[in-house]
């Protein structure tokens, strides 16, 4: 188990955003959690606030989950971004990889992969 | 948080994504390749998926898959946006936004996705409904700056009031009037403030008649342009709850009725195209909307004819009624011109419907009419019905609120300028006779007549164009007067609104539209 940390959540849907802030919250993983609803905006946020973490929904308007990724990645090459997914955009996954995710996670979420993905990641070098 | 919880917010944002899919896919119909459209579909069709799947409503989930593959499809050139294509997403649209609103619905989605799969194919079982225009939900989303400075001023309030006991309890009256004049400071912003967070964009409303028209012109095969402009102006929810029903049925009267079919208009020399053109200004206190059509117009001889007809006027006043109030005819129960019924707009409905719900919001609905050149309807309406400028009038001792934007003037005559005529008590006005109601009376709160020793006041109130006295015992001041909705169980035929004065006591609000007869 880490310790909680700052998390960047960027969804363009409040409603994912809410869902994955709760879930953030009852794991312990989050102390602080920032939100940003669309691409440009999560770079924003980044710069802004550096989190520990990003959570980055694939699609989002004005610049979606890669370009947005790959803004921080400029911003930050150690910065640790899990992508958000559906099961049909696994394929965008390893795109995302490519340019620098840490990982991935899956909508409908589950509370305890997320959970594991996170811990992972955090605790990673 | 709890699962109700986020079903509300699932709900309305969901139903979001269906208005802008719907907004988009008309803008999509004049521009089929326009790129960012069809990305916006793509994305609410996504985030739509999104949060069913995360909600575990499959169905949902499996429909806007379905529509997000079709986007995908066309963003990559495999696939092309067909008129057909269209209308077919247009259906599975409509059922999209029934299957977010109702948990409970259960539909086979078998014929909707094989009608998307083959969209010209007709596919039975599928009714194809005209799409029904409800608000998103009753719930506003509100600015978090405009709630942050509400909490502001409350909390700013408070201080106010924590100061003001202490200089009562100092018994420091130069600085408690101080005071006050902070707090009156702060209740009028904090009045101002929350008015404005019940301020939606007319925009809002507007923007799901596209869908209608679009819907009865193709049914009726008609080509029709619906143009509008809200202008960002701002109504109150309530306000623009209650037009919605009577604009869209102002609007289908316009295609169903207003608009000839295409080779009539070819015939008369107009455009192939018939134009609508939704507006909206501010005069005032009140929102202006008018409705202008390019189409046949109202014949006001068949006007006369069919209220004669209906015994609404005899045949004499028939013969002497302009044109301009023959039109104002239709406005009155029963009157229907449309030679026959259509499923479009003939549902027993007619401009009275709409009149009294516009009335009952305080509105008023004007028409003008050339035949030949088209219709105007002009909807005029309060921006807000919470806060109204009322005047307090006095009838047997009680206190009664009456809107000042009725009131015409207010009068003191002696008894003798009050004559009888056809057994009615009138007064003249400047050339004009003005009939009176003895309010008291009228209310059965007083039966005394009138003390003809003194002199008597009159108010002139106005609705819809008429004009009567209301005979009172005295009047007080103008003054804001803050609107409390009776519930079902207090109000009664005559009144639907109180107010709370300044003593305490509580005080009627009269409606003129449902005294005037």
């Amino acid at each position: 188990m880490v310790n909680a940390v700052k998390i960047l959540v960027a969804d363009d849907a409040s409603f994912m955003r809410t869902v994955l802030k709760d879930i953030l919250k009852s794991n312990g993983l989050a102390s602080d959690i920032i939100e940003a609803s669309d691409g440009v905006e999560a770079v924003r946020q980044y710069i802004q606030h550096r989190p520990d973490l990003v959570t980055m929904d694939v699609n989002m308007p004005k610049a979606d989950g890669i370009q947005a990724l790959k803004g921080i990645m400029k911003v930050n090459p150690n910065a640790r971004v899990i992508m958000v997914t559906s099961v049909e955009q696994k394929h965008i996954v390893q795109d995302a990889m490519k340019s620098g995710a840490k990982d991935y996670i899956i909508k409908p979420f589950d509370k305890a992969n997320v959970g594991l993905v996170l811990n992972k990641v955090l605790s990673a070098k | 948080m709890s699962d109700n919880n986020y079903r509300e917010m699932y709900v309305s944002e969901a139903l979001e994504h269906v208005e802008l899919i719907n907004q988009t896919l008309l803008q999509l119909e004049e521009q089929p390749e326009n790129r960012s459209y069809l990305d916006q579909v793509f994305r609410s069709a996504h985030t739509i998926k999104g949060m069913a799947s995360t909600m575990g409503y499959d169905e949902t989930r499996e429909l806007c898959k379905n529509i997000e593959n079709i986007f995908d499809n066309i963003r990559n050139g495999d696939e092309k946006l067909t008129h057909h294509l269209t209308s077919a997403l247009f259906v599975c649209v409509d059922l999209l936004e029934q299957m977010i609103s109702d948990e409970k619905l259960r539909v086979d989605l078998i014929p909707y996705l094989k009608k998307l799969e083959n969209p010209e194919d007709e596919v039975e079982d599928l009714h194809v409904r005209e799409s029904v225009v409800t608000m998103v939900s009753p719930t506003i989303r509100v600015k978090m700056a405009d709630l942050d400075s509400l909490v502001n001023l409350v909390g700013e309030l408070l201080i106010s009031k924590m100061r003001l006991e202490q200089t009562i309890q100092e018994e420091n009256l130069d600085e408690s009037k101080k005071v006050m004049t902070d707090v009156n400071r702060l209740i009028s912003d904090l009045q101002y403030q929350s008015m404005q967070i019940r301020l939606v964009p007319l925009d809002q409303v507007f923007s799901r008649f596209s869908r209608t028209v679009r819907d009865i012109s193709q049914k009726l095969a008609k080509k029709i342009k619906l143009n509008m402009n809200g202008s960002g102006i701002e109504l109150d929810r309530s306000v623009l709850d209650s037009i919605t029903d009577p604009l869209l049925h102002i609007l289908r009267n316009c295609v169903d009725h207003g608009i000839e079919s295409t080779e009539e208009r070819m015939k008369c020399g107009k455009p192939e195209i018939g134009n609508i053109t939704l507006t909206a200004s501010r005069k005032g206190e009140n929102i202006v909307i008018t409705i202008v059509d390019d189409g046949k117009g109202i014949d006001s001889e068949k006007v006369k004819e069919k209220a004669v007809d209906n015994g609404i006027i005899t045949q004499e006043e028939a013969n002497k009624m302009s044109h301009q109030d023959a039109i104002q005819l239709i406005k009155s129960a029963g009157l229907s011109t449309a030679k026959e019924v259509t499923d479009v707009s003939g549902r027993g409905v007619g401009m009275d419907v709409v009149m009294s719900q516009v009335e009952h919001v305080g509105g008023s609905v004007k028409i003008t009419s050339e035949k030949g050149n088209g219709t105007t309807i002009v909807l005029s309406l309060p921006l807000s019905l919470s806060i109204i400028k009322g005047l307090l009038v006095v009838v047997a001792g009680q206190r009664f609120v009456l809107p000042l934007s009725n009131i015409i003037t207010t009068l003191k005559v002696k008894p003798v300028d009050i004559f009888s005529l056809h057994g009615i008590e009138v007064i003249k006005l400047q050339e004009r006779i003005i009939p009176l109601i003895q309010l008291g009376k009228f209310l059965e709160i007083e039966n005394k007549e009138s003390d003809t020793s003194k002199s008597i006041t009159i108010i002139v109130i106005e609705n819809d164009g008429k004009e009567h006295g209301l005979i009172v015992d005295n009047f007080e001041r103008n003054q804001d007067i803050v609107i409390k909705k009776l519930d079902k169980n207090e109000s009664s035929n005559l009144f639907s609104n109180a107010t709370i004065l300044p003593s305490g006591q509580v005080a009627l609000v009269i409606d003129p539209s449902l005294i005037i007869p």
